[in-house]
């Protein structure tokens, strides 16, 4: 017997589901519009730290990413990180980042981390504006790896096309202070 | 394997293979004759610039031919022929109705970079089958035009610009070398008039798996129309079903103050 809660609940997972395969489409397409030649820091994949314990409050990924490091200057990366969920969120957000690393990430284990450009964003900075690329202040656990960083954020269902992407990437490197690789 | 996946039925392992992937996809699409969609396919198969400016595979077989692939007679899909430099995916040949012949080497990749770099790189090595198709097993004509075409599933520049600086990059290195992606052939059927019933359904086929897969552009995310609207008041079904029997609950109990979630 149907319940109307359980198909209420199944039509939401279900939005939940597209809304990934959207974002999965997005971080490939990623790679045409950011700093060329590049690598991928962390290869295919896209999050971490998502629990499969049996005893968990939820099993959804927090967010995903996708880090290209400049083959020019590795110690540039673009990167690009959609959070789903966070008390702070009214709703999804996608940011777009350049970080300048003190050593090549690809060469150190451990000087990237998936989640820097989610922890130059959130604590969400009071007066912080969607649309405007800004210059992020490096938590102090993050000073040791990261040299610099600048982001841009957008509400995720504001991207109409993965050309958006260029138009901020723009934003941010113009953002940016010159760094070798650099493109803009 | 496609028609099982379309479907919902798949070996989760499997779908990582990119073997698999060639396999589904080629295997299928190798029944479409020469035709619209194997070129608006190489329409969209672009090298890296020469004299600052891309060309299309097709425009390279157009220049070299003098036709396009369409006016071919027929197509033979050759799956990992042997050579000595190596085994590649796909080797696709048109032939018939020209004089020249056109042989498209296909190397495919999923999410996984060049099986090898450096001075054994995969791509350069691919580049030299294409100058001794004689020693193809089976052989295939030494006079027809050879290009070849890696295809993935993210943007593959920086690969193919290693291979060709390993190859020695030259114009005719660029002029040979072309990328596509996965999500390129949904593009391609998507401009495709298809030539028969039976194409249609193959096309279709084909288009349903790669959409299954993901294997599309970004292409906007979905309207809010098509999101499912839920209220907060909706979450109030949580507490439809009553886990206790409300009369069977002792009302003599002191209110507690629930800051005690929040001490040290």
């Amino acid at each position: 017997m149907p319940t109307e809660a359980g198909k209420k609940i199944y039509e939401c997972i279900k939005a939940v589901c597209r809304m990934h395969a959207s974002a999965s489409k997005l971080l490939k397409d990623f790679d045409k519009y950011a700093t060329y030649p590049s690598i991928s820091v962390f290869q295919n994949t896209a999050t971490k730290d998502r629990t499969n314990a049996a005893s968990a409050s939820y099993w959804m990924p927090e967010g995903v990413f996708r880090y290209l490091s400049c083959k020019d200057n590795p110690r540039l990366v673009e990167a690009i990180t959609v959070c789903f969920l966070d008390n702070e969120l009214e709703e999804p957000v996608l940011l777009l980042g350049q970080l300048e690393y003190t050593k090549d990430p690809l060469q150190t284990r451990g000087v990237c981390d998936g989640w820097d450009l989610w922890y130059m964003y959130f604590p969400v900075r009071t007066g912080w504006i969607h649309g405007a690329a800004d210059k992020c202040v490096v938590p102090e656990d993050r000073a040791l790896r990261i040299q610099s960083a600048t982001l841009i954020s957008v509400p995720l269902y504001s991207i109409e096309r993965a050309e958006d992407i260029s138009t901020l990437l723009k934003k941010v490197r113009a953002n940016m202070p010159a760094v070798p690789g650099n493109v803009e | 394997m496609l028609v099982a996946e379309i479907h919902g039925k798949y070996v989760l392992e499997a779908r990582t293979f990119e073997d698999y992937l060639t396999s589904a996809v080629f295997g299928h699409l190798r029944y479409i004759k020469p035709g619209s969609f194997w070129d608006a396919l190489f329409d969209i198969a672009v090298s890296q610039p020469i004299e600052l400016t891309v060309i299309t595979a097709n425009e390279r077989i157009r220049k070299e031919t003098g036709c396009s692939l369409g006016s071919f007679g027929a197509l033979n899909a050759l799956f990992w022929p042997e050579h000595k430099e190596g085994i590649p995916d796909l080797i696709l040949h048109f032939y018939g109705n020209q004089p020249r012949s056109v042989v498209i080497l296909i190397e495919a990749k999923l999410y996984a970079a060049k099986s090898s770099t450096g001075e054994h790189d995969q791509l350069a090595k691919y580049l030299r089958i294409l100058n001794s198709l004689q020693d193809l097993r089976p052989p295939l004509p030494s006079d027809a035009l050879a290009l070849a075409v890696y295809l993935t599933a993210t943007d593959s520049r920086s690969e193919i610009i290693e291979s060709l600086n390993q190859y020695g990059d030259c114009d005719q290195a660029r002029q040979r070398l072309f990328h596509l992606q996965w999500q390129d052939v949904i593009r391609a059927i998507d401009m495709t008039m298809p030539a028969s019933e039976l194409d249609a359904q193959i096309l279709g086929d084909v288009r349903r798996f790669l959409h299954k897969r993901n294997l599309e552009y970004f292409s906007g995310m979905e309207s809010a129309s098509a999101i499912p609207f839920v209220l907060e008041i909706d979450g109030e079904f949580l507490k439809d079903e009553l886990l206790f029997d409300v009369d069977s609950i002792p009302t003599d109990l002191d209110i507690i103050d629930e800051r005690w979630m929040h001490a040290n």
